[in-house]
């Protein structure tokens, strides 16, 4: 799996309860998509409820993962496959998200991003750096997404995204950055929260209209 | 002008038939949705098939339309879908 993350031993537990946290909003917007998806019919919007019901259950592994190494009750083994499984669900998410943003239907194109990117990922030497570097590249094409509907739309509501996934795109590499300097690690945390919270606070706009 | 999403044109077909008070020609719907004849029979061809209106025959072979409960449940809710797509950028 080659390099891991660092981790401030100060942060050791909070990174834990801030995953959990993530995992839940990610959830509640997984159940808010699955509301309007029962309106509306629109496949768009099941494959970005899927996206984020992925997104929910790589954070619950991650955090399972990270609270029974840190009492170790894990081996290294196990570890091991826990983050893999980290990896593919992240990974997975990520790509519904992405596959929104392309002007297509083919639902070929979104099983060969996510194959591409598993392939790339587990055929590369350092796992976990390869896997924060598609990350990374998927949260450049939603950016640039969210970006160009801020421009189309001009309201608050699109703002609020616009920056919470600049957040999360920034909050990435951190952690990509973080295999080297342990601060990185939390402050890429960090960020993901400041990310959610404006997601969170997107949906209360939405909903007081 | 801003060109119509595709959520706003559905709202304004759903809407028409709403407040004429089904069942409703097409020609009404036409004419309230302002679409080319060849769009609304693709919107209403998707929305027949999504379960949101129903379509029947009068004795003369004339089409009419009718919402289903989903229709109202989509206009009940429509404001906090357009917001939601429109956050997202999912039109």
């Amino acid at each position: 799996m080659a390099s891991n993350f660092l981790i401030p031993t100060w942060f050791s537990g909070y990174d834990i309860f801030l995953e959990l946290i993530f995992s839940i909003i990610t959830f509640f917007l997984f159940l808010f998509s699955l509301k309007i998806y029962d309106s509306t019919n629109d496949v768009k919007i099941k494959y970005f409820g899927i996206g984020f019901l992925l997104i929910s259950l790589s954070y619950i592994i991650k955090a399972t993962n990270n609270y029974f190494t840190n009492y170790g009750v894990l081996n290294n083994n196990i570890f091991t496959i826990g983050t893999y499984l980290y990896i593919v669900f992240m990974l997975s998410g990520l790509a519904f998200l992405t596959y929104i943003t392309f002007k297509t239907e083919k639902i070929r194109v979104l099983f060969f991003i996510i194959l591409i990117s598993l392939i790339g990922v587990f055929l590369s030497i350092d796992k976990v750096y390869t896997f924060y570097l598609y990350s990374t590249i998927y949260l450049i094409i939603l950016s640039i997404h969210f970006i160009k509907n801020y421009f189309k739309n001009k309201n608050k509501k699109a703002l609020t995204i616009t920056i919470a996934f600049l957040f999360l795109l920034f909050g990435n590499v951190h952690f990509l950055l973080s295999v080297n300097h342990e601060l990185f690690y939390a402050i890429g945390h960090i960020l993901e929260l400041t990310a959610y919270i404006l997601i969170m606070f997107n949906l209360f706009l939405v909903r007081k209209i | 002008m801003k060109k119509r999403e595709r959520i706003e044109i559905i709202h304004d077909i759903l809407n028409s038939i709403k407040e004429k008070n089904p069942p409703v020609r097409q020609t009404h719907i036409l004419y309230k949705s302002n679409l080319s004849h060849q769009m609304l029979v693709e919107y209403l061809t998707e929305l027949i098939k999504k379960g949101f209106i129903i379509e029947k025959e009068d004795k003369k072979g004339k089409k009419h339309y009718e919402l289903t409960e989903k229709a109202y449940k989509f206009l009940n809710d429509y404001k906090i879908i357009k917001g939601f797509i429109e956050s997202y950028g999912l039109d």
